[in-house]
Formats: C-alpha cells, structure tokens, sequence
C-alpha cells in the first residue's frame, strides 16, 4: 500500500438545513486510484469541492501529507499539489486553447505588463503533448469538440503537476474513446506514485479502474471496499441501500396494451424527419431508439408542437376540450374544494390531529375528441407532456421554486375563474412532492439546488400533476443514478398500467429494451425498424438497424 | 457564509457612512425670521455663484435665510423642488425658470409663500391671469434693462467698428431665448450697409417670437451645437465673425475651435472666467452677462416687503397686474445686461460686480432706501433705476 | 456549555441562511425602514410633515402606477426607457383636448382614453417590433423615446416655451389626496393580483427566467409580452394624468428622467433587473415609496441636486451588486 497522501478526519459540510457531507472519514493514497462513489445528492462532489477549496469545511479537518489543511480557494489547493477536472464544461468558447490553459497565470509570461503569447503557447504545446494530444493552440476553445475541450482542462490541470488529481465525473459526456483516454492518464499517474480520487456514479466504469472504493450514501460514508472484494451487485446494493436486483427493469414481458390510439403521426415529413407514421396506444411504452443524429430528438419534438411540420399530421385523441359552462361548473366545484381545505385548515389550527379525509368528487370524464398537434399549445391541449432531453434548459426553470415549476403548467387544473389561489398552489405542489418522494427543504426551494435525480422527479411530477395523459420523454435516466433510475422505471410501469401512452427516447438501448413495448429504431430521419417486447430481444440485434 | 457576513457589514458601514455625510452637509443652525429658497438648475457656475453670494451678502443685512435648491431640467423636478422649499419652511422662493409657472404660483397660494421669477419675466412668458394677479406672485425680472435692442444697438456698434463683413448667429431655439431675438433684429438693423449676415434661412417665426429665420439655432446640447456649427460653416465657409447668442462660451467657442475655425471672431453672450483673456487677443470682440446681483435685488426689494406688510406693500407708481395681454407693465423689476468690450471692462466687472458685494452693484442701504419696508416714500421707478445700474456707472460709484 | 455554543450557533446559521433565501424581501422591507428611521431623524420629523405626506403622495402616485406597470415589463428581462417620452407626448395631447374642450369633465376623459389609446399603440407597438424584428425590446424603446422626445420638442418649440392648461384647476382632481390614493390603492392591489394569482404573472416570471421551458409549460410567450406591454401602456396612461395635473403644464424635458426613477425604485425594492421567478408585485410598491422618500428627504436636507442624482447612482450600484444572480452560487450547493 502506498504513503497515505490525503485523510479526511469527520469532515462535515452543512448548507443551511440540509447536511451535504456528514462525519466522512477516508484516505487517499499516493499510486493508487481512489475511486468514489454514491447517488446523485449523495455528497461526492461536495467532499472533492471541500478538498479543492471551492467549499469551506463545517466541521472536521483534512490532513494534508501529515499536516491539517484548509485551502481557501482553489489556487490555494494547486499550490498544495491538488488538481481537479469537473463535471462542467471548464473552457472558456472565445479563448484561444493557450490562453485557457494559462486563464489566471498569464503572470508567468508576462514582462513589464506585455504578455508573451509566443512563449505561452510553447507552454501549452509542451501540456497537451504531456498527454498525447496535438492540436493547435491559438484557435479559440469554440473550435473544438467538448471531448477536446475536455483534454485541454486535463493538460491545463496537469501542467502543474499535482500531487493529487480529482476526476469528478469528467467521462459521463466523454465517448469511449475521450474515457479511454481519461483512464490512460489516471493508470499512468498513478503509476508514477502520484494519487487519484476518480468521482463517478458510473459504476462498472469505477470498478475497471480503481483500487479503492469508496460508497456514500446521504452524504455519509457506507463503506470502503478493495479491490480484490468488488461485487456489482454489493456496491449497488450499499449505494442505494436497498436491495437492487441485476436488473431494475420492469420484469414482465407482456407487450398488451389497449386498442385505443392516443397519439398517431401520419406520413410525417418535417426538417430531418422523412416520412414518419408512428402510433402510440393507451397504456403501451413506445421506445425511440438511435443515434443522435438520426431523429430521434426531433421525434420528440414532432409529438409535442414544436417541429414545423411539412406534410402530413400528428393527431392526438385525448378528453375533448370543455364548454364554457362545463368549466364554470368545473371552477364551481373548485372553489368549494377551495373553501373546504381553508376551512380544515383553520379547524385544524384549533384541534390537532383530526383532519377528516375529505372525499374528492369523482372525476369527471368526456368523450375522446381529436386534435391536430402542430404547436405547443395544441399539444398542450392535447394533455401532452414532454420532458426535453435538455431538461435544466428547457423544462425546468431552475431560478424558480419547486412550486413555481410545478405549477406553472397546471395553471388549468388550478385555476378558479382565471385566478390560481395560493393555497391551492400549496396543497398541490405538496401533493406532487410526496407523491413523487422529491428530496427537498421545502416546496420554495429553488429547482437548481436539488440533485439530478431530484430535478427528474420535478419533471416528471410536473407532467403527470397537470393530468397529462401522452407522455413524451427525452433521454428521462440522463444524469440520473441509479437509485433514482429505478424510481423512475417503477414508475413509468406503474403509468403503463394506469393508461398512459409513454413515449420514450434514448440512446440508451438496454434501457429501451428492458422497458419498451415496442422499440422504433430510428435512423437518418426515417423509421427503420420495430421490435416487439421480447425476452430474447438484445443489443446486438438492434445495433445493426441504426448504424 | 463569511462572504455574506462581509456584505452585511459592508452594508452597514456604507449606511453609516451616507448617515454620516447626510449629517455633515444638513448642518443645523439658529434661523432667521424669513426663509427664501432659490431654485436653479445649478449653483456652479458663474450665475449660481453669483445669486449666491449676493444672498449671503443679503443674509448679513436682513434678517433672512436663503436656501438653495438646484432642480432637475424636467417639470415635475421643478415642482418637487419648489415643494422642498415649502417643506423646508420658506417664506419666498425666488424661481430661476417659468417652468409650469400657473401650477407653483398654485401650490404658494395654497401654502402662503411668496412667488418670484428671478431669470424670466412675465413679458416672455406664458402664464395665467389667475396666477399673475395673485397676491403671492411677486412678478419677474427683466433682462437687458427691458430693452434687448439696446443690447442689439451695441454689439452693432462693436462690429461697425471693425472691418469684418460676414456675421452668422447662433442660439438656442426661438422660443428659448425670446429677447434674443429681439436683440439679434436690433443688431441686425443698426449694422452698416457693407455687413452682410449669413442667413440660416430657416423657417421664420415672427409670431409670438419675431424670428426671422436668420441666425442658426440648436437644441440645447453641446453636441448639437456642434453639429450646428459645422452646418453653419459648409452654408458659408467665409464667416468672419460668429455671434454666439446661446451660451456663447459655454457652447459656441469650445464648438468653433474644435473644428478648426479659431481664427473666426465672437461676441458672446455668456460670461466665464477665459473671457479675459479671449478679449486680450482678439477672439472675442465682445461679451455680456446678466446682472445677477441686480435681479437679486430687484427680487428680494419685493419680497421683503411683501413679508413684512402681508402682501400689503405696493409701490404707489408700480402699476397692478391687469388681464390685457402680455403688457403687464408693473410686475417685472429689471435688471441690466453687462456688456465687456474691452479688458478694462472685466477688470471692473470683476472688482465691482463678482467681486465683494459690499462694494458692489448695490449695497444693502441702497436697496433699504427703495424697500416701502424701510423708506415709506420709496417708488417703483427708484427701485428700476438702482437695478438697471450699468458696468460703467457702478464702477464711477465705487471706484472712489 | 459546549452544547448550548452549538444550539447557538445553529440558531445564527439557520437565521443567516434566512437571511439569505429571503435576500430580496429583507432588501425591500430593510431599505424602506431605514430610509424611514434615517431621514426622519436627520429632518427633524418633517419629512413626515403633513404638507411634506401630501407632496410626497402626489409624487409617489404618478411613480407607483407607473412602477406597477412596469413591473409587467421588467419581470420578463424586458427594459424600457421610454416612459418619460411617452408621457410628454401624451401629457401634451392632453393639454390641447383639455383646452379644446374648456377644461370641461368630458374633456378629461377623452384625454385620459386617447392617452391610453396612444401609449397602447407606443408600447404594444414596441414589443410587436422587438418580436417580428427581433431587435432587443430596449433597443425598440430606445426608438420610441426619441421619436416622442422629438415630437414634443417640435411641438413646444411653435410655443412661448409651454403648453399650458388654461384652466389651471380643470384637472384639480388629480391633486385631491384622497383621489390620489384612491387611485394608486386599486393600481397596487390590481397589479399585485394580476401579478401573484393569475396566469398573466406566473408566465411573465416565468418567461423572465426561461422562455424555452415557459413555453413549454403553456405560456404563449407572444401573447403574454403583449399583454403585459398593454398593462404597461395603461399605467403609464394614467400616471401621466397626474404628472400633468401637477404641473399643469408641459415644457420640453417634460417627463424626462422618470424612467430612471421607475428603474431605482425597483432595484430599491429589491428586484432582479433580469426579471424572474423572484419578482415579486411588492418590490414596485415598497420600492417606490422608498424611492420618494429617499428623494424628498435628501432634498429637505438641502443636498443638492447633484448629490442627489450621485447618492441616486451609488444606491443603484449598491443595489444592484446585492441583488445580482450570482452564478457562483449555484455551484455552492450540494450536488
């Protein structure tokens, strides 16, 4: 075993009510690749942000090669032989790739207030070919491709020399071969006696590389596990802290679902996409599978309004819209809904414990109408539901609270004579929390500052809250761990069964095999293929219809 | 955490410091028997300075206070200006500008302050019966004794005098500067017959403001000015001598030398501390200023005494606000318009009228003896004749 | 001992990450508090003079409708800066109606309906420009600002210098106090409604934060800017009532400079000039009155204009380095 280089003693972060990382003890040594591991929300990244300075410490200390330390910032932490590589894109787009690599110490090679720009991008040459890289480095970052831009944060990381190299999360956006690359250069470091602490929630990925591996769950420390003890199936089980079978897919094989179509398109063509019929039934998962570039996205968007549609139609059949005296009857009975829930809750300032469960009237339901779906609106009255592939960018609003997300797109199912009181905002968006088990201090906190998974739920809830009965979901598990994951599919099974039609697109194939109904492969804009749900469905026999 | 806890600190010591410095510049002290408040736009040039200091002059020998408040261009920052002085207790507010004149006359009526327009006169305004005949209108005060062409006359006679031939103006608006343009037709028509005026040929506007199209006008900004003045010059690239009737030093000079005409001569309308030297070599055939301290005095004679007797005083020879027209004869004072021609001009100018104001334009028993206040058989005409005191009289009077 | 250290310390924690979510409510509450408590000490109490009460409401209406209105705007990022323009070209409109017609009631309302009719077409009109031609709604404001600047200086410029009311107590009702408050009550409680509880607002902040993700959660982002510029052309309509009744008059630089205060006294009421989730209807309130208050009080104290206009600026900065999004502080959450 190698010299102890890094030790946490019971360090502890608090942001405000909610404990990030509790009493975490763990050492990481010099030659050895330190691998962590946990949920989304699990602490992680707070501990390597602690480590780098970007965090002060609450309470507890690290003890730096023997020595306590308590880096102020991250430059503090450079000087100290510790290099991190983050999640996020770290270049800046209109930089050259040498005054990225030298941002901050442009110093070095400036003399009387003039920089040096030939001796710098000599500098930078001599740190990307460090790590096996060649590119030019007077174009600007734009220039190149997020997994280069990726390796020019590594060069310029590795340019100091650290002692200490944090990966945290780096290869979820990479391609096999940038991951590779990431590897190489965690194995050789490590190989020259220095240390690594590779943060991931990718778990065959963690147990490839490291000697050690760390498990935390709620930001405390599970377990620390060698190498020689790595069980999947044990690690999983210690993240989520339940059992977790191998798979965590839905365990039926049963592709029935009702005759009854709620989303068809017909000879659709629209910018890539080339003549696309499709049909999605009432409790039937259709799952869209393919490259990226094939359509796939553009799909998604077709169902919800949002593609420009050249020939043919998308039709939806979904509850037809209400008369005019339908929905004052509707606001009526809202408003009574409205007035009891005031009056239990002013009853139940005064006695404790007796709330009466107040019977909800039943639902009313109206005869299936058609709609046509060429923008967002109709597809909004068609009671569709998107989640985007790019989810903190277009369905959530992060600056907003929970409620503010939750119920902006239920604004019809809340409104009383065109006026949403607060309490019922309230009341739903404490419903949908519970509902969907999101993981937050209150229904006023902002959506940014909850974990990946947790940002999904709100998605999720914010769909199925405002009674959305065609779902269309974009890449749903991106960014999502595990433990969430398997909510999620729990989920979309138990939506199958109620009658909902799912859509769901991935480039995620085993996703699509283990939940789908049925799987269109998509490929150059066309649909090129469909499987029914199997048991004996695998892999390798869809790959060849997408590429 | 820390961060935030720095913020509220800095916070707080910013509060404290804007406390601090509040403080300081309110200042308290004993207070006199009448407030006046003085409304301008600025108290930082020559003109501020001027009312300025003749007020504290007035502070020593009467038992006043004034205050100054500098008001922002628009309307509502002069009515928010005038209620400042109401809420800060003035007894008389003495009004640089017309603006929104009917509606503060209004707001002093209902608060029982007395009203005056120190730079403007009632002539060139356009203002209500109502508020002209009310008992808190105090009237205006004209420039140019109250006669522009004799202005005009002079600065005809500087240009006469010399060989130049190609005379061009320029100024605010028509409407802004409408004694200008009395003074500018005056000017004109007492040139001799081998001048010739560089006509702007802009659209005349004879009524109510007798402009004949002639000079060029600008709006207000030095920039336009700017723009004016290169106009002026590709119209007649021969322009030998410039008038500069709207804020001659402050706008037209700096214009002309930035592109390039410095050989070009002016006559300025406008006073700053470089005309000295302008006049000294040459660039500036003449200049003028109003007399402050004169619209001061012509001001406050009538406010004090409308102080001191209610409302009641009234020159037996100063005729009453009637309806008829703009030939309200009795409502404005006058005060004279100080023209400099030569060097020896502005040392007087300095000596006895921006300098020390107990050997200046008037001093406080002469303006007693024209106050009902003070000498009961006081007149109207006495009172114009002290503040029409021109440059070379002053100077004869004090000069001893 | 060592418990009760913790206890405390828990407590300053939890009362500092108060502090801190509520950022923006303690701004405008804070700030309103303290420009009361400082300037009342510093006058002598006659800031709250009752000549003092009546001339800070009859400026404050004019602001906080306007305000009000304008929230609308600023709440989806949008800026305007036409305002003051605006209202001279319609404060001038109206003086020529109220004069037409002997200053007669009749006259009023037309003026009031035509003021209307006009800032509607202005601002519906900008935003229509800034959509079709996707220049930046400031930039289309900009326009409408020196188009009206430049009609009213024509104008004034045929004149003695002002158009004037000749019959200076026609609009008299405007100054009545119990009118004026009348008036901005129903303008705050409208706009606070429409504001918190209706579809109008949610989108609007919604829009401010994110238009993509707004869109589709249903807001029809077109429809809602031009509501919302209606809603800000009504107010500043009827703010410009009482701009002119004030003065009674209208000169060339009429108005200018009100859609500076209309932006201070947001930031003073703790708004994000990006706009957003955390907009909130009260900021236009409690920051206009904040905002008159400040002004009347530095100008009781005798502090020149030009102090005034600087304390204006450094209090601008200030506000808005406090409440400026901090991109950093996303970061600094657990992940």
């Amino acid at each position: 075993m190698g010299e102890i280089f890094l030790e946490t003693k019971s360090i502890t972060k608090k942001f405000g009510d909610v404990v990030a990382v509790n009493n975490v003890d763990f050492v990481v040594r010099l030659g050895e690749i330190q691998g962590l591991i946990g949920e989304n929300g699990s602490g992680k990244s707070t501990i390597s942000s602690m480590i780098c300075g970007i965090h002060s410490i609450t309470s507890g200390e690290i003890i730096l090669k023997g020595k306590p330390y308590r880096p102020a910032d991250p430059g503090d932490a450079r000087s100290h032989g510790i290099g991190m590589i983050v999640q996020e894109a770290g270049t800046v787009d209109y930089l050259t790739v040498a005054e990225n690599i030298f941002l901050g110490e442009e110093k070095r090679f400036s003399k009387f207030g003039f920089l040096n720009k030939g001796a710098m991008e000599e500098e930078a040459r001599k740190a990307l070919e460090a790590i096996g890289v060649d590119i030019d480095v007077t174009r600007p970052a734009a220039a190149y491709n997020f997994e280069t831009r990726k390796l020019v944060e590594i060069a310029k990381t590795l340019y100091y020399k650290p002692e200490l190299l944090i990966v945290d999360e780096t290869t979820t956006a990479l391609s096999q071969d940038g991951r590779d690359k990431i590897h190489e250069i965690m194995r050789s470091l490590a190989a020259e006696g220095k240390a690594v602490l590779f943060i991931s929630h990718d778990l065959p990925e963690l147990m490839e590389i490291c000697d050690n591996l760390t498990v935390l769950r709620d930001g405390s420390l599970i377990a620390t596990i060698n190498k020689s003890e790595f069980d999947e199936d044990f690690i999983k089980q210690k993240m989520v802290g339940r059992k977790i079978e191998g798979n965590y897919y839905r365990a039926d094989f049963d592709p029935s679902c009702s005759d009854e179509v709620a989303i068809k398109a017909e000879g659709v063509n629209a910018g890539i996409l080339k003549d696309i019929n499709l049909t999605v039934h009432r409790g039937e998962i259709v799952g869209i599978g393919g490259l990226s570039g094939s359509g796939i996205h553009e799909l998604g968007r077709l169902l919800f309004g949002m593609e420009r549609i050249a020939s043919g139609s998308v039709t939806a059949y979904s509850p037809r819209r209400l008369t005019r005296k339908e929905k004052r009857k509707l606001y009526l009975e809202r408003a009574k809904g409205a007035v009891r829930l005031f009056r239990g809750k002013i009853k139940s300032l005064f006695k404790k414990g007796t709330e009466a469960e107040e019977e909800k009237p039943a639902e009313q339901r109206y005869e299936i109408a058609e709609y046509r779906v060429k923008s967002i609106r109709d597809a909004l009255d068609a009671s569709i539901g998107y989640i985007s592939k790019d989810r903190d960018k277009e369905t959530l609003i992060l600056q907003g609270s929970i409620r503010d997300n939750l119920c902006l797109s239920a604004i019809n199912e809340l409104e009383i004579f065109g006026v949403v009181p607060s309490m019922s905002e309230r009341q739903f968006s404490k419903d949908q929390v519970d509902e969907f088990r999101i993981k937050c201090s209150s229904i006023n906190q902002d959506v940014r500052e909850l974990s990946g998974g947790n940002k999904q739920k709100v998605s999720f809830a914010k769909w199925i809250g405002n009674n959305s009965h065609i779902l269309v979901f974009d890449s749903p598990t991106r960014g999502v761990d595990v433990g969430v994951k398997t909510t999620m599919y729990q989920l979309l099974y138990d939506l199958k069964l109620k009658g909902y039609a799912i859509v769901i697109i991935s480039e995620e194939l085993s996703e699509l095999i283990g939940m789908s109904d049925r799987i269109l492969i998509m490929k150059d804009g066309g649909i090129s293929k469909e499987f029914m749900r199997s048991e004996d469905l695998r892999d390798s026999d869809i790959i060849d219809y997408m590429i | 955490m820390k961060k935030f806890l720095l913020k509220i600190c800095a916070l707080a010591v910013a509060c404290a410091a804007l406390i601090g410095t509040i403080c300081a510049l309110a200042g308290c002290g004993e207070s006199a028997k009448y407030k006046i408040g003085v409304l301008l736009y600025n108290f930082t040039d020559v003109q501020g300075q001027q009312i300025q200091s003749y007020g504290d002059y007035l502070e020593s020998g009467f038992d006043v206070d004034f205050v100054y408040v500098s008001v922002g261009q628009d309307d509502d920052s002069h009515i928010q200006g005038l209620e400042s002085c109401i809420n800060q207790g003035c007894n008389a507010v003495f009004s640089g500008y017309n603006t929104a004149i009917d509606r503060c006359v209004e707001m002093c009526e209902s608060a029982g302050v007395y009203y005056g327009l120190l730079l403007a006169d009632t002539a060139t305004s356009s203002i209500s019966t109502d508020a002209l005949q009310s008992k808190y209108f105090l009237g205006g005060v004209k420039q140019f004794s109250g006669d522009p062409s004799v202005a005009g006359n002079q600065f005809a006679e500087v240009l006469n005098a010399t060989d130049y031939t190609q005379i061009a103006g320029i100024s605010f608006p028509p409407f802004a500067f409408i004694d200008g343009n009395t003074l500018w037709n005056s000017m004109v028509d007492n040139l001799n017959d081998d001048k010739v005026i560089c006509d702007a040929n802009q659209e005349a506007m004879e009524i109510p403001f007798g402009y004949k199209g002639d000079y060029y006008y600008f709006m207000f900004t030095s920039d336009a000015c700017n723009a004016t003045v290169v106009q002026m010059f590709s119209d007649y690239p021969d322009i030998e001598v410039v008038v500069g009737m709207g804020s001659g030093m402050d706008y037209v000079l700096p214009a002309l030398r930035s592109n390039g005409h410095s050989d070009v001569k002016m006559i300025s309308l406008g006073y700053t501390d470089q005309v000295e030297g302008y006049l000294a070599d040459g660039t500036l055939l003449a200049a003028g200023n109003n007399n402050h301290v004169e619209c001061m005095a012509s001001l406050f004679a009538r406010a004090y005494d409308a102080l001191e007797s209610d409302g009641a005083a009234w020159y037996s020879d100063r005729a009453a606000a009637t309806s008829e027209g703009y030939l309200y004869g009795g409502s404005d004072g006058a005060a004279d318009y100080v023209i400099l021609t030569s060097t020896d001009d502005v040392a007087d100018y300095k000596n006895y009228v921006i300098g020390d104001k107990a050997n200046g334009p008037i001093t406080i028993d002469e303006l007693k003896n024209c106050m009902l206040t003070f000498n009961e058989n006081a007149t109207w005409a006495d009172l114009t004749e002290l503040t029409t005191r021109m440059l070379s009289e002053i100077t004869a009077l004090r000069a001893q | 001992m060592e418990k009760q250290t913790k206890i405390k310390n828990e407590k300053l924690l939890k009362a500092l990450s108060f502090a801190r979510s509520n950022k923006n409510t303690l701004i405008r509450y804070g700030l309103l508090i303290l420009v009361v408590i400082v300037f009342s000490a510093a006058t002598g109490g006659r800031l709250f003079s009752s000549y003092s009460i009546s001339s800070i409401i009859s400026q404050l209406t004019p602001l906080m409708i306007m305000c009000v209105g304008m929230m609308f705007v600023f709440s989806h990022g949008n800026l305007d800066i036409a305002e003051g323009a605006v209202i001279a070209i319609c404060a001038l409109m109206s003086i020529e109606i109220i004069n037409a017609l002997g200053g007669s009631a009749g006259g009023i309302i037309l003026a009031f309906v035509l003021n209307v009719a006009v800032c509607e077409v202005l601002y519906v009109g900008s935003i229509f420009l800034s959509i079709k031609t996707r220049i930046l709604s400031t930039i289309a404001s900009l326009a409408i600002m020196f188009t009206a600047r430049g009609l009213v200086t024509f104008f004034v410029s045929r004149t003695l210098g002002s158009y004037r009311l000749e019959n200076s107590s026609a609009m008299s009702l405007f100054q009545e106090t119990w009118f004026m408050i009348l008036i901005m009550v129903l303008v705050a409680l409208a706009g606070w409604f429409i504001f918190t509880y209706t579809r109008i607002g949610k989108y609007s902040r919604a829009i401010g934060d994110n238009p993509l993700s707004a869109a589709q959660s249903g807001a029809n982002v077109n429809v809602t800017k031009y509501i919302c510029y209606a809603i800000a052309g009504f107010c500043v309509a009827l703010s410009t009532m009482f701009y002119l009744s004030r003065t009674g008059s209208v000169t060339q630089n009429f108005g200018s400079g009100r859609e500076m205060d209309v932006m201070i006294s947001l930031i003073l009421g703790g708004m994000l000039l990006s706009g957003g989730s955390k907009s909130r209807m009260s900021a236009a309130i409690v920051g206009s009155i904040t905002y008159i208050l400040l002004t009347n009080g530095l100008s009781q104290l005798g502090i020149p204009d030009m102090y005034v206009s600087l304390v204006k600026g450094v209090v601008f900065l200030v506000m808005i380095g406090f409440t400026l999004r901090r991109q950093a502080s996303v970061k600094a959450l657990p992940r």
